[in-house]
């Protein structure tokens, strides 16, 4: 029953940092803009992204006519406990997290593919053409990232030979971090990550200007708040998964001296250098269009990925020898 | 050694946790029935169907093909085998892509 107790603790402590992370990115994203961005809630306004949180909370829900009740009610819930339940994966606290079995990369993949449809799911319960044309899009952009995403994971996977992300950051403690093995699966991953996340520039599901927030446009009250808390929670997972598998997890010098605060302090280091370098890509690029971003994955990215995938075997080969 | 309860209690509290969070938030209702209309988005639509080609049907079989590739690799693996198999799959894949519908 313990792992019980712990589970709900680090859950509420993962919504804290997933609301700071998005803080984060959003003040980033404001200077790179010239904007002041978020100021007023919280010390340099830190605390908005909760504020908003609790704003939404407080408003009134509405059901779209012909939009399943039980449903809209059910699955914000869902997606938002999916998020948190695969960052139980990922050895963020400490070098052991609170889950790790031998084989938990197919548990990551499935969960994380399992997130996207239910974004789909959501946007085609609800009536609405911008909602349902959000769902289509999202959908394109889902089978074009995931595929991409999924032979980055599992490059690691190859070159350390083993399926745990936790055993993935045992074998780059003792050799060195995988993104000296294997920069273009970092790069494949980061950019996979971007479109997984749904930022600018691919937001084409959501594209504000153009489909009006797209398969959220019809949500409101208590179920806006818990999309929005899902997204900011798959972001954490999916930047906290990059930095275990590429970047070494927390490992880093003077680890001997501090232990464990070592390990947290070097991940939330390399996690916030991940995160200013998808905000700095978010801050300086234009929206793509969906059918650009097809072709960008397919014709590019997944022919690359391959070719990692290849890259990763003879690395493998030459150190098993 | 991790079970399988283990996954699940942990699945229940984050669940639970997350269930009380939402019964927190304002179970505060439309003013009534009527605010049923318009949808959020303030126009009122039909339901409308999203047209599709046959081709992207290609394009969904291959992701859930390079899906259970990826799968298969983990396996390969964690099973300690040769993964000459799953790499042969994920060839294959490779051409079919390149043999894929152009749009």
């Amino acid at each position: 029953m313990l792992i019980l107790v712990y589970a709900v603790i680090l859950t509420f402590i993962f919504v804290i940092f997933a609301f700071f992370l998005e803080w984060f990115e959003r003040k980033i994203v404001a200077r790179i803009q010239n904007r002041v961005g978020p100021a007023f809630a919280g010390p340099r306004g830190a605390l908005q992204p909760l504020a908003d949180f609790i704003k939404l909370m407080s408003k009134e829900e509405i059901t779209p006519l012909g939009a399943d009740y039980l449903l809209l009610t059910i699955l914000p819930i869902l997606m938002a406990s999916l998020s948190a339940f695969i960052l139980m994966f990922i050895p963020i606290f400490s070098p052991q997290p609170i889950l790790s079995y031998p084989a938990d990369l197919i548990y990551i993949i499935g969960v994380s593919a399992s997130i996207g449809a239910l974004i789909i799911f959501t946007g085609y319960i609800n009536p609405g053409p911008y909602s349902n044309v959000g769902a289509a899009r999202f959908g394109e952009l889902f089978i074009s990232f995931e595929i991409p995403f999924a032979i980055a994971v599992v490059t690691p996977a190859i070159i350390s030979g083993c399926a745990s992300v936790y055993d993935i950051v045992q074998f780059q403690a003792q050799s060195y971090p995988l993104i000296l093995f294997a920069p273009l699966g970092f790069i494949i991953m980061l950019i996979s990550l971007i479109a997984k996340i749904e930022r600018i520039p691919f937001d084409v599901a959501e594209a504000e200007t153009e489909i009006a927030g797209g398969w959220q446009v019809e949500l409101s009250g208590r179920r806006l708040a818990f999309y929005r808390l899902s997204m900011d929670l798959e972001s954490l997972f999916a930047v906290a998964l990059c930095v275990s598998l590429y970047l070494g997890g927390g490992y880093g010098p003077f680890m001997h001296i501090l232990g464990i605060p070592a390990y947290f302090l070097w991940f939330v280091i390399k996690l916030f250098i991940v995160v200013f370098v998808i905000s700095l890509i978010e801050g300086i690029m234009a929206r793509l269009r969906i059918d650009q971003i097809l072709r960008i994955f397919w014709r590019y990215f997944i022919p690359l990925s391959l070719l990692q995938l290849l890259l990763a075997l003879v690395i493998r080969f030459f150190l098993t020898l | 050694m991790i079970t399988f309860w283990d996954i699940a209690l942990v699945f229940i509290g984050v669940s639970a946790f997350f269930i009380v969070l939402y019964l927190l938030g304002s179970a505060k209702r439309e003013k009534q029935k009527e605010a049923l209309l318009p949808f959020v988005s303030g126009e009122e639509y039909h339901p409308m169907r999203i047209p599709y080609r046959v081709k992207w049907i290609y394009y969904v079989a291959l992701f859930s093909a390079y899906e259970t590739a990826m799968v298969f690799t983990i396996l390969a693996i964690i099973n300690g085998t040769y993964l000459l198999l799953p790499i042969i799959y994920v060839c294959l894949l490779a051409i079919s892509l390149l043999l894929a519908p152009a749009e």
